[in-house]
């Protein structure tokens, strides 16, 4: 709106000036036409003086008649010197526009005068009355009025400025009203904040001298009234040496201000206060600085819960470590050392130390120490006895722990000349699972009132933990030692048993060699005497030989089975799956072979197969179908079956015949070395055969027992380990 | 049955020499059979050292028959040097034992046993055994040729 006005104002101005100098270009164009008119009315002067002359007096009428109308004159006269008329000639062409616009002043008629001369004798006066009525003269009139327009908008214009001027001062009184207020408000809220804010607000100078400081900044620091407070210079009285104000005010000088700085300052009661303060510093007008102005808030509390926050850290951080190394070192010996160090390390006191308490239960002796003084004392075989003077004594004893916050005062502590620095002492009970006191740790400090509540309770807490793994250690280096005892035992064990069985190898070597060569020569040497003698000896004597030679085959025999019985035993076995159903399939056809007269049906289920020693199964099958196939004998029909079955849970294979069977009675024996059941005159056999069978399901993991009843057959089954994979 | 034709038996066991000869004789096996009662005997022969140093060593046996328990030099070490020399490195040995023990046979083959024979106590197969041998290496078989 004022912007607005001000154009117009600015504008009209313009045109204010515009119109000036085209009105002041309007005169000076007029005076020109003036000052022609005046040289033309001259010319015309002469002109008559010159007519006069020559005597020709009716020439200046006619030629001023037509000048009259030519130059738009109203009147020419010419008068003479004795003001004697002597032409008058009035030209009345639109004359009235002319009188018109004389009278309203518009174009201005003047008179125009010349004098006529003769030589250099005014004769007379030619004077013509002539309104400048060109096109400039209308111009003029416009101008006029357009003048009169311009002037006219242009006090509009100023009369609306004016209104807008006085309207906006107007306004910024209202506004400078509202100001004063709110900046009395202001201060009055502010003066609010600075009694009763918790922020502590301060003005000081440089040199320490307290201006101002608010009730909150008072009782921060302890005082009862800003005068007690005044009276003291801040920088000797609320800071330290170690903690001096220079900090500040070099920042101060640099920066200006300070933002969130943390200070410490002493009370009136000598306790430290934490505070983080904002300052600026306020100049004078030879930009040095005056005072300083800041406000501070009480984070005392928040330091201490810092400081206890870090303290507890430190306690779980050693626990942690402490317990870490617990369940990680078996060797007790290692654990405690490293709890020692741990322990003295992050709380960082003077000296840690754990005693063990010996087989006799009378003195707790040393087992580790940290740094020097523990080297010299370990050295020393530094021990304490148990319930005696000693805090430690006393701590094994009580199975309690014993603070002794000041020592100097602590008259059962035992004065150690290795810890001459010791101003607070603790001594740790280390109770097994049973509540035994297995020893104790001593904790020393060079401070006074050294550990608080919460650090007895972290540093029992993992004594607690200590012992616990110390008996585990203990525990588990009787373990290994116990392994180890094992070990060499079985070691022993293995060794003897390779010896008795290369013994019984060699035995066995022995046995296949030189047991049978007499044998051979006794049945060889009786039947070079049946052949060669046959004539020198009777019936009997042919009889008694033959016996002889009987016995030393079946001798022979025996000695074969035994062998095999003891190889069945030995050397190693390589498991495979193996078809059981083709191998007995092949020993059926192989007896069959050996007595194809005889009627047996054999029955056997195809596809059995069983993980095994296909070499020793073998035998197994031999065995188990030659025994089935010998008892059937006497039958004339028999039927031999080979299957599998599931007998509690297990898969069990079976041999079955129809043939003579055995006695339940003696089943037990069935399996015994040389055990029959049968007379030889009946069947033959050296009873090696399921000794052997045995031996072999044994080695695999498996069972063999059997069923039978007297001449309705017999049946053998057999378990094998079940191979897991 | 192959006269002229020695064979090398290696026995320290008398009765079973004995035998052995009356199961060759049985057999009417007539070659000349030398009997060395050791392995170094054996050897001995075989290489003319010993009291065999004048022996003629272009006389080769046919084969030889080999125990395997024998004193100061046993069988296997008999076997061994056999193989291992130019001159006998290819003659026929054949190992004649009590012994069925595993490790035996293995260990016979393995040093270049042609053959190896259980000797039964059963006088009557060690005849029918010894026959088979007989028959064998004395007709069937085709040694190298003789120089």
């Amino acid at each position: 709106m004022w912007a607005e006005t001000k154009g117009k104002r600015h504008l009209s101005l313009v045109a204010l000036l515009f119109s000036a100098l085209l009105v002041l270009f309007v005169m000076a164009h007029e005076r020109h036409t003036y000052r022609e008119q005046q040289a033309t009315v001259e010319t015309y002067a002469r002109m008559i003086a010159s007519s006069l002359w020559n005597f020709e007096p009716q020439a200046p009428t006619d030629y001023l008649t037509t000048a009259a109308a030519r130059h738009d004159y109203a009147q020419v006269r010419v008068v003479t010197v004795s003001n004697q008329e002597f032409v008058n000639v009035t030209y009345n062409k639109q004359r009235w526009l002319d009188d018109l616009l004389v009278a309203l002043h518009l174009i201005r008629c003047q008179e125009i005068g010349a004098d006529i001369k003769h030589n250099t004798v005014v004769i007379g006066r030619l004077t013509v009355n002539w309104c400048n009525r060109n096109v400039y003269s209308y111009g003029y009139l416009l101008l006029v009025m357009l003048l009169i327009l311009v002037a006219g908008w242009f006090y509009l214009a100023t009369l609306q400025a004016k209104q807008d001027l006085e309207s906006r001062v107007e306004e910024r009184t209202a506004a400078l009203h509202s100001a004063n207020s709110t900046l009395r408000e202001n201060e009055q809220r502010y003066r609010t904040i600075f009694e009763n804010t918790m922020l502590g607000m301060y003005r000081t100078t440089p040199s320490g001298e307290i201006l101002m400081a608010n009730p909150a900044l008072l009782q921060m620091l302890g005082y009862s009234s800003f005068e007690e407070l005044a009276q003291h210079n801040l920088e000797e009285d609320w800071y330290t040496p170690e903690n001096p104000r220079s900090k500040f005010k070099e920042k101060m000088t640099q920066e200006g201000k300070i933002a969130a700085m943390q200070s410490r300052w002493i009370k009136l009661d000598g306790s430290t206060l934490f505070v983080t303060e904002s300052a600026r510093a306020i100049y004078g007008e030879s930009g040095e600085i005056l005072y300083y102005e800041g406000m501070v808030r009480d984070i005392t509390e928040h330091e201490q819960l810092l400081t206890k926050i870090e303290r507890r850290n430190i306690q779980l951080q050693t626990a942690a470590e402490v317990s870490r190394a617990a369940s990680t070192i078996l060797n007790p010996k290692v654990l405690i050392e490293r709890a020692v160090e741990l322990i003295r390390m992050h709380f960082n006191f003077y000296y840690v130390g754990l005693f063990l308490v010996d087989k006799e239960g009378k003195d707790a002796v040393l087992r580790a120490g940290t740094g020097e003084p523990g080297r010299q004392m370990l050295a020393e075989g530094h021990q304490l006895e148990v319930g005696g003077h000693s805090m430690i004594g006393w701590c094994v004893e009580q199975g309690q722990a014993r603070i002794a916050l000041d020592v100097g005062e602590e008259a059962i502590r035992f004065d150690n000349p290795w810890l001459p620095e010791t101003r607070s002492e603790m001594a740790l009970p280390l109770l097994s699972r049973e509540q035994w006191c297995i020893g104790a740790v001593t904790v020393q400090s060079v401070r006074a009132a050294a550990f608080s509540k919460a650090d007895v309770a972290a540093l029992q807490s993992m004594a607690d933990h200590l012992a616990i793994a110390l008996e585990n250690a203990w525990l588990h280096e009787r373990v290994l030692r116990h392994a180890d005892e094992l070990e060499t035992r079985v070691a022993e064990r293995t060794a003897e048993l390779t010896a008795v069985n290369q013994e019984l190898e060699s035995f066995s070597y022995s046995v296949s060699h030189d047991l049978r060569a007499p044998l051979r020569s006794i049945d060889g040497f009786s039947q070079a005497l049946l052949e060669d003698y046959a004539e020198q000896l009777d019936t009997i004597g042919q009889d008694y030989l033959q016996r002889v030679r009987g016995a030393a085959q079946r001798m022979g025999q025996l000695i074969g089975d035994l062998l095999n019985l003891s190889r069945t035993t030995r050397g190693e076995m390589h498991r495979e799956e193996v078809n059981l159903s083709e191998l007995v399939q092949k020993i059926a056809a192989d007896l069959h072979r050996l007595q194809p007269e005889r009627e047996v049906e054999f029955n056997l289920e195809p596809n059995l197969t069983a993980y095994c020693d296909v070499r020793l199964l073998r035998a197994v099958l031999e065995n188990l179908l030659g025994n089935a196939w010998k008892f059937t004998s006497k039958h004339e029909r028999a039927r031999i079956e080979f299957g599998l079955l599931e007998q509690s849970g297990e898969p069990t294979y079976f041999v079955r015949d129809d043939g003579a069977g055995f006695d339940m009675t003696y089943a037990d024996k069935l399996f015994g070395a040389f055990q029959r059941l049968h007379r030889m005159t009946e069947f033959e056999g050296t009873g090696v055969g399921l000794a052997t069978v045995q031996r072999i399901i044994n080695r695999h993991g498996g069972r063999i027992w059997a069923e039978s009843i007297i001449e309705k057959g017999a049946t053998f089954y057999f378990t094998l380990a079940v191979h897991e994979e | 049955m192959g006269e002229g034709k020695t064979i090398l038996l290696v026995e320290d066991n008398p009765n079973d020499e004995l035998l052995t000869l009356r199961a060759l004789k049985k057999n009417k096996i007539s070659n000349s059979i030398m009997v060395a009662r050791d392995g170094a005997e054996a050897l001995d022969y075989l290489f003319g050292t010993g009291e065999y140093a004048s022996r003629d060593l272009r006389v080769m046996p046919e084969f030889v028959l080999l125990d395997l328990r024998l004193p100061k030099i046993d069988g296997l070490e008999v076997l061994q040097r056999i193989r291992s020399s130019e001159r006998t490195r290819l003659l026929p040995v054949i190992v004649l034992t009590s012994s069925d023990e595993e490790r035996d046979i293995v260990e016979s083959y393995n040093l270049g046993a042609n053959s190896y024979i259980c000797k039964p106590v059963d006088f009557n197969q060690f005849v029918e055994a010894v026959r088979q041998l007989g028959l064998y290496w004395l007709v069937l078989n085709k040694g190298l040729p003789k120089y």
